[in-house]
Parts: C-alpha cells; structure tokens; sequence
C-alpha cells in the first residue's frame, strides 16, 4: 500500500485547465509529466509516500485526437507510447489528465477500462514497475488523482494541491467539521481554512525567537501537523524571547526543537508535532522536509536558506523566509539605526532569495566550514580568508513575534485570501517609520534556480537539489 | 556517485574535458593532466583540483590545487601565493590561493572556475 499526492504551481494547472476546457462542454484531454518525490518515513504517517511534482503540460497533438463529446474524448495512442519512451529516459511518470464537464465527481466506469488498457501498454513498453497516473478535472472546480499499477490496481491521491498566490488543496473526501475550539477563527474565515490548515504539513526551520513563535501560532490557527526542527539548545539569554521555554529548560540543556514540541503538545488541540535536532540540509531532516507542504524558515543560518531556496523551486514546497534586522546606531549617533521585518514567500514563478539578495553565501561558507572542520576554519580565520563570527545581533521578543506574526498571516492569507489587494511576494515592516511595504525584485540574468525552469518541479535528483552535499 | 551538478556535468562532457568526481567527506572534482600555458612553467601539464564547498554552486569554491607542484620556469620559484600544502586524498597538493568576490550564485559554475583557473595560470607566468 502506497499513499500519494500531486503537486502542481498556479501557472501549470491554469495551462492544464485551459487545454481541457478548450471546446466548452466537451471533454478535452492532455498530459502531464510528473516527478517523484519519494518520501522514505512521513514524520507524521510513519510510512512512505510519494509525492507527484508536476514538471510539464504535454497537450495531445490534433492529428491524434480521435472523438470527444460531453460524455467521453478518445484519442490515438501514438503521442503516448513517445512519451512513454521519453518517461523512461528521463525518469518521468506519465499522466492523463480529462475533465467531466458536466459531472460526475467521479471517474467513470468507461475511465476505468480506458486507463487499464493505458496502463498495460505503459507496462509491456517500460516494464511492470511503471506507474500511470490519471487526474480528473470535475465541474464545480475540482480536482482528483488516482494511480494506477501493475496489473490493475487503482488508489485514490490523498490530496492534489494546487500552489502559488493561493495555496489550494483538493480532497477527495470531504473534510470533517472543525473543532469546537476554533469557532471564531471560523467566524471570520469559514471553515475551509480549517480544513486546509488541518491537512497541511507545516515544517518550521529554527526554534528560536522567530521560530518558537511562529511554532505556537501555526499550531494555535489549526496547523495539526508541525515538524520543528533546530539543532540547538535552550540558553539562558535565549530566555527573553523563546515562547515556552523556562529557566529548567536552559538548566537541563533541553533541545529548542523539543521544548517547541513540548509546548504544543501542552495545547491540547490534537496537533502531531514532530521535533527533529539537526540542521536543516542534514540527511535525516531532508527526507522529513521533502515531506512538508510549506516551510517557515526561521533561521539565521545561511547555509539553511541556500538549501530551502532551492528545495521551494525543485518540490513546490512554498518557503516564508523572515527576517529581522535590528540594529544600533554606530556612536557618536544614539539609539537604533534600524528595525524593519521582512517576510518573502518563495516559490515558482516568484523570484528566488539569492536573486533578492538575502542570503549570503559566503557566510554560509564560513557557516559550513567551522561546523565541519573547525581546525580548518581557524586557519583560514588566522589567513583573514573567512570574515568570522561577530558580535551577536540584538534581540527584542515583541519584534521576533511580530515577524513570525507576519508570516503566519501570510500563510492564512495565502489560503483564504483575505487582502484586499495583491502584496506580491515579498512583505517589508519598517518599524521607525510604521510603514509597511511590498517589495520586489527581479531574478538575476540567467539564474540557474528562478530565471530558468531547468529545476521547477525537479523533484529527487542525484546530488539532492543538484547542490553539493 | 554523482557530485558535479548536471549544469557542470553537462558542461565539462560537451567540452570533452576529462574530470574525476571526489566523493568524500570534502568534496572535490580533480581535472587529469591539465594543459598549463606551454613553457612558462616546468611543468607541461598537471593535474588540478578544484575544492567543492557545501553548497557549491550557490557557494563560491575558493582556490585551486596543483599536483605535482608548479615553478616557473624563469624563475624556478613557486607562483606568487603557490606556496602552501594542502592534503587531499592522500596527497599533498599545492595551494593556489586565488579568491574570487565576484561570484554570482545560480548563475556561475565550472566554466567560471576554469577561466579563472586558466587566467590565474595566464598570469603567473
Ligand atoms: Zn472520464
Ligand atoms: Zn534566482
């Protein structure tokens, strides 16, 4: 038994949608071409799973299209046996796509004999393991998934998601009623955020001052399934601005991610949160990230954003990157130079954080280096080739909280719509001068990650994320 | 094991340039017999290693490395800044300290580190 979801951005869905709806009331039909994301352990499910990411729209050509009405659309299989060999070359899982544009719901017994006969041409031409997939745009809107495998076994995807502006999640059943506890937050955003938020598998990437926060929120708006992850311990001067921790926690050494964990579980609001020690690009955390449907990154860590950076472009897993620069006014001048709170949400078609300018690699460099081979970077420290550690950043709870305040909303905002108007993707607070903004930036010429598709939905790749491990 | 990414595999197999991928707990590729600038050094060709930091190619690599040791042949003394061991898969190559600030992540890779490997040979000699 398998469990499966797909993953599509705005643009290809819209692109898919378009090509089966292209003569009204008749059903229309395409390809899809899908990557695997393979999913060893689900940290919550506790068993494997496979996410489709989708890589690319393949329309049927008009000399293979053989009839089609309000009820059925067939089509040559001559275009599918090419793609099936192009599936096989480049590790592709191929897809049908149609759409029921007057009902049902539900794939037809018509569809069932149709696809098994697919499936078994897809098998005699890649071998038995070959997979089909089969996705099915209904009336009002929705979207279902099945798989099919050798010899002729069907399941149902757990879930088709559709992200980018609004993140959308299609269930094929439907969704239970929310929890009691959440009336209000219902009263002013209905229930489907519920339901959605109740889905999504939320990874937080730093427990500290913005991610101890953003931890208690997320689980507070109806997140029920939370990963935190960090890699350090409770210290007494983290004690002004970690939301749960106390003095016993610093005393007991205790872990930032499960003193996180600790606090939500003490909620009692049914949520599954798993804390995981380590950094966020160590091989035991990678396979729990590629689980996730979004990612808050809450860290300082350099090295962290490269990774997450490109982990939003090859699994269409939406990154909220916050930030916070608190600075003091260098002497003679008195007080603060700057306050000012940045939330991006990264993701294609959006531009990428190195294009923005946010990450510095080579400080993620240095980051690196003196955690691996401290000897090394103490040379190159002595050899002035690496910049060092400063002094630390000042912290102060009420502008952390507000950061991760901001990125939570931006979450709910993403799910439900509640602006009034388009903010784009990137969200800048000016604290000294009460002024928000929207920024934005372009990508960089050429850039291998957000200017280029080379990577959209590339899903697993050998190296992991085609980065240097 | 692959460790190069698939721009910079692509881009040394269209160029027909021989590379050895190093898996190991640092990373590296290792170029075979090198062409260096022809009589400027007293070597013909070496054998160059290039350090592949994590995060490569969002983060820069740094220098490169030289196996056996170049002199030039005017002078018999090592490059400028080509004086230093570093011990790398059981042998010890000759650091060539070139730094580079003008990286430009998910733009740059391979072909980047290679013209500057060749204008640091250029300019050495
Ligand atoms: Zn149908
Ligand atoms: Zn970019």
């Amino acid at each position: 038994m398998t469990n499966f979801n797909i993953v599509f951005i705005e643009q290809q869905e819209a692109d898919l949608r378009d090509l089966l709806h292209e003569t009204k009331d008749v059903e229309g039909a395409a390809y899809v071409l899908l990557r695997e994301c393979k999913i060893t352990i689900d940290p919550w499910e506790r068993r494997s799973r496979t996410k489709f990411v989708v890589r690319e729209i393949v329309p049927i050509a008009a000399e293979h299209r053989v009839s089609s009405s309000g009820q059925h659309v067939s089509w040559d299989t001559g275009g599918f046996v090419a793609l099936l060999q192009r599936c096989q070359r480049e590790e592709l899982v191929l897809a049908i796509a149609h759409c029921h544009p007057h009902g049902p719901r539900d794939f037809s017994e018509q569809d069932d004999r149709n696809e098994a006969e697919l499936l078994r041409t897809a098998c005699n031409r890649n071998g038995p393991a070959t997979k089909l997939v089969s996705i099915l745009f209904y009336d009002d809107g929705g979207i279902r998934a099945r798989v099919w495998q050798y010899p002729k076994h069907k399941e149902d995807c757990k879930s088709v998601a559709v992200l980018g502006e609004r993140l959308r999640f299609h269930f094929p059943t439907a969704p239970s009623p929310a929890s009691e506890v959440f009336a209000r937050q219902v009263l002013a955003f209905g229930p489907s955020l519920m339901s959605q938020l109740k889905a999504l598998r939320v990874g937080i990437i730093g427990a500290g001052g913005t991610g101890s926060a953003t931890a208690m929120l997320a689980a507070r708006a109806g997140a029920a399934q939370i990963l935190v992850v960090d890699d350090d311990i409770v210290e007494p001067t983290n004690l002004n601005r970690l939301h749960g921790a106390n003095q016993s926690d610093a005393d007991a050494m205790m872990s930032k991610a499960d003193v996180a964990a600790r606090e939500i579980a003490r909620m009692g609001l049914g949520v599954r949160v798993v804390p995981l020690k380590g950094w966020a690009n160590a091989p035991h955390v990678q396979d729990a990230l590629k689980s996730c449907d979004i990612i808050f990154c809450c860290t300082d860590d350099n090295s962290g954003r490269i990774f997450l950076n490109r982990l939003a472009y090859f699994y269409f897993i939406p990154v909220i990157d916050m930030g916070l620069a608190m600075a003091v006014a260098k002497p003679p001048a008195v007080g603060m130079a700057d306050i000012s709170a940045r939330v991006t949400t990264i993701l294609p078609p959006e531009t990428c954080l190195l294009c923005r300018d946010v990450v510095d690699t080579d400080l993620a460099r240095e980051e690196d280096l003196r955690r691996r081979n401290p000897i090394e970077y103490d040379r190159q420290k002595r050899e002035a080739y690496v910049r060092g550690e400063g002094n630390p950043n000042p912290a102060v709870v009420t502008f952390t909280t507000e950061v991760a305040c901001m990125a939570v909303n931006e979450l709910l905002n993403r799910i439900v719509g509640y602006r009034k108007r388009e903010m784009g993707s990137e969200h800048r607070r000016r604290f000294l001068f009460c002024e928000d903004r929207a920024t934005s930036a372009s990508p960089r010429n050429s850039c291998s990650i957000c200017a280029s598709k080379l990577y959209w939905g590339m899903a697993d790749v050998e190296p992991f994320l085609d980065l240097v491990g | 094991m692959a460790v190069l990414p698939i721009r910079d595999r692509n881009y040394l197999t269209e160029r027909g340039l021989a590379f050895e991928e190093v898996d190991g707990s640092e990373k590296g590729v290792i170029f075979r017999d090198y062409v260096l600038p022809v009589g400027r050094f007293d070597q013909a060709k070496a054998d160059i290693l290039v350090l592949l930091p994590p995060g490569y190619p969002d983060v820069r690599p740094d220098m490169f490395f030289a196996m056996p040791w170049i002199k030039l042949s005017r002078s018999s003394q090592y490059p400028r800044a080509a004086d230093q061991a570093h011990d790398y898969q059981g042998r010890r190559w000759q650091r060539w300290s070139r730094h580079n600030d003008q990286w430009r992540p998910g733009v740059d890779g391979i072909w980047t580190m290679l013209r500057r490997i060749d204008t640091a040979l250029e300019a050495a000699a």
